[in-house]
């Protein structure tokens, strides 16, 4: 078989004294959605900027399609075609969407037969970011912003996109929303590194998962073997983290 | 009236060239974090170049072009060699590490060059004044407001039509996602770098050409001003870099023609009496940089 399309080994996180990831090992395969399920502090978003080089690395090595991206700058490592949907979506405010989707396409590659994401495409998937073309980021609702955010990883042509807490924030009608794109992303050919609190959902379109507590990896499987595992339940599926109330 | 369109030209003039070098400040300031106290020494560095061009004799031109291109290498040298390697250490390191650039090049051009005015012979169009609709004012002031227009149209294409224009005004919220989506690091900084350095270099042309000479201190109260601006206009705001160059043109130029001659020399007392103001009501300044969204 040949190399994933992602593979993280043996990945270790530190903020000074705190250790948010210890020795985190997962791969992501090409066309897959893969889920990295845990509660709160875990050390899911850490994983998710340490891949990209903005979280402080203390070991480990990270790889894109068997390129060593250990010592490369965050630039180069999402212009190598790993684009990030940051959680808390940050958007460019003071800009237009244009521009928030300029910025986006920096990092596309300049042999990409696809050209710069137009917004004939984004309204094809986005319809109300392309009416609000000209308008700036700044203004748009929650869930505008949420898929504005997407669209901008989308720009960059990226082989695999790290989508952190999408569904965070969002009502549940855009929740459903942001969870069809995610398997409308996939029948795209696009790849999907995606942390959820919303596990069951995410499990329900995710092929595989890995679980998180305290920084470490304590399950991984098919989705639906993680699903079905106490472990799971453990780790944060209990309750009611699997239906969050929605805070907006 | 007349003297009331006289002292108008005055203030935009004035407060242009503010503008201008504030500008340059919070450009700096958005991709860097860093308050450039040397920022004063690029101007000082055109003034100095173009001492040197005058005195060979060098066309006009070319003296321009080097005046606003001098300041910028310098710009880009400074940030290679005082900022990069103390990038990610805190504000108050890259505030000293700028201080003491500062002190440095002051230091240079008093040994070097001379710790006295130098005089510049500037062409001899800029002292005469024209007549327009009945109302003298002088070429100088007409060349400043001119330029400094041009060169506020100018910025506004590349901040609104490039990327590299767009990723400035984005870094000023968020440099981090910057990079998240590509944009280099190293070369929109040292770009910042040179942008400010172009813009304090067509500065220092414009406050020159008003005094006639150069001196190892000259950018020392025209960049105090435009640290002022910023802070008015809110730190890391481009527009309000320009709102507040020319609020505190305007205001100086309002005290000096309407304070009685007994409180003339208060006169910065009225103005940085009513920054404090301002800055008292809005502590961010007039249009501070919005911050991201990051619920």
């Amino acid at each position: 078989m040949s190399a994933p399309l992602l593979s993280v080994h043996d990945l270790s996180v530190s903020y000074g004294p705190v250790r948010a990831v210890r020795d985190l090992s997962l791969e992501v395969r090409r066309d897959e959605i893969v889920a990295l399920l845990g509660a709160n502090g875990a050390g899911k978003s850490s994983t998710m900027w340490a891949i990209v080089g903005l979280a402080p690395r203390t070991g480990g090595r990270v790889a894109l399609d068997g390129r060593d991206l250990t010592k490369t700058a965050t630039e180069d490592v999402v212009r190598a075609g790993v684009a990030i949907v940051p959680e808390g979506r940050r958007v460019f405010a003071n800009l237009s969407v244009r521009d928030n989707l300029r910025l986006g396409g920096v990092a596309r590659a300049a042999d990409d037969r696809r050209g710069p994401l137009g917004r004939d495409e984004v309204g094809d998937l986005f319809p109300l970011l392309a009416e609000r073309w000209d308008d700036l980021a700044g203004g748009l609702s929650g869930g505008q912003q949420q898929q504005l955010a997407i669209a901008r990883a989308l720009a960059a042509r990226p082989r695999l996109v790290l989508l952190d807490e999408p569904s965070l924030g969002l009502s549940p009608r855009l929740v459903g929303e942001v969870f069809a794109l995610m398997a409308e992303l996939r029948r795209r050919g696009i790849t999907l590194l995606v942390v959820e609190q919303n596990a069951q959902r995410t499990l329900e379109i995710a092929d595989r998962a890995y679980v998180l507590q305290h920084g470490r990896i304590v399950l991984a499987g098919a989705a639906e073997e993680v699903r079905a595992s106490e472990l799971t339940e453990a780790a944060f599926l209990g309750g009611g983290a699997a239906h969050p109330t929605p805070t907006l | 009236m007349e003297l009331v369109i006289q002292q108008t030209v005055n203030a935009i003039s004035l407060g242009g060239i503010y503008a201008l070098l504030a500008i340059g400040l919070a450009v700096v300031f958005s991709v860097a974090g860093l308050i450039n106290i040397a920022h004063g020494e690029l101007m000082t560095i055109g003034g100095y170049v173009m001492l040197a061009l005058v005195g060979m004799g060098a066309p006009w031109p070319l003296i321009v072009v080097a005046i606003v291109a001098a300041p910028a290498l310098a710009a880009i040298l400074m940030e290679r060699v005082a900022f990069r390697p103390l990038r990610g250490s805190g504000p108050q390191t890259l505030f000293l590490s700028s201080l003491v650039v500062a002190i440095v090049l002051q230091g240079l051009f008093q040994g070097l060059i001379s710790p006295q005015p130098k005089g510049i012979a500037l062409p001899g169009f800029l002292d005469d004044s024209v007549a327009i609709g009945g109302v003298t004012i002088g070429v100088n002031a007409i060349v400043t407001v001119v330029v400094v227009a041009l060169t506020l149209a100018g910025l506004v294409w590349f901040f609104r039509r490039t990327t590299v224009g767009c990723s400035i005004r984005a870094a000023s919220l968020d440099f981090d996602m910057v990079r998240a989506v590509g944009v280099r690091a190293n070369r929109v900084i040292p770009l910042a770098f040179a942008l400010s350095g172009a813009l304090a270099g067509i500065a220092s042309f414009l406050w020159i050409a008003q005094r006639g000479s150069v001196d190892p201190l000259l950018g020392l109260t025209p960049v105090l001003a435009a640290f002022v601006a910023t802070a008015v206009g809110g730190l890391g705001s481009t527009a309000g870099a320009v709102l507040g160059g020319f609020l505190f043109g305007g205001l100086t130029v309002l005290f000096q023609a309407t304070l009685p001659d007994g409180l003339l020399p208060f006169r910065d007392v009225f103005t940085f009496g009513l920054v404090i103001a301002v800055l008292a009501v809005r502590p961010r300044g007039l249009l501070a940089a919005a911050t991201g969204e990051r619920a």
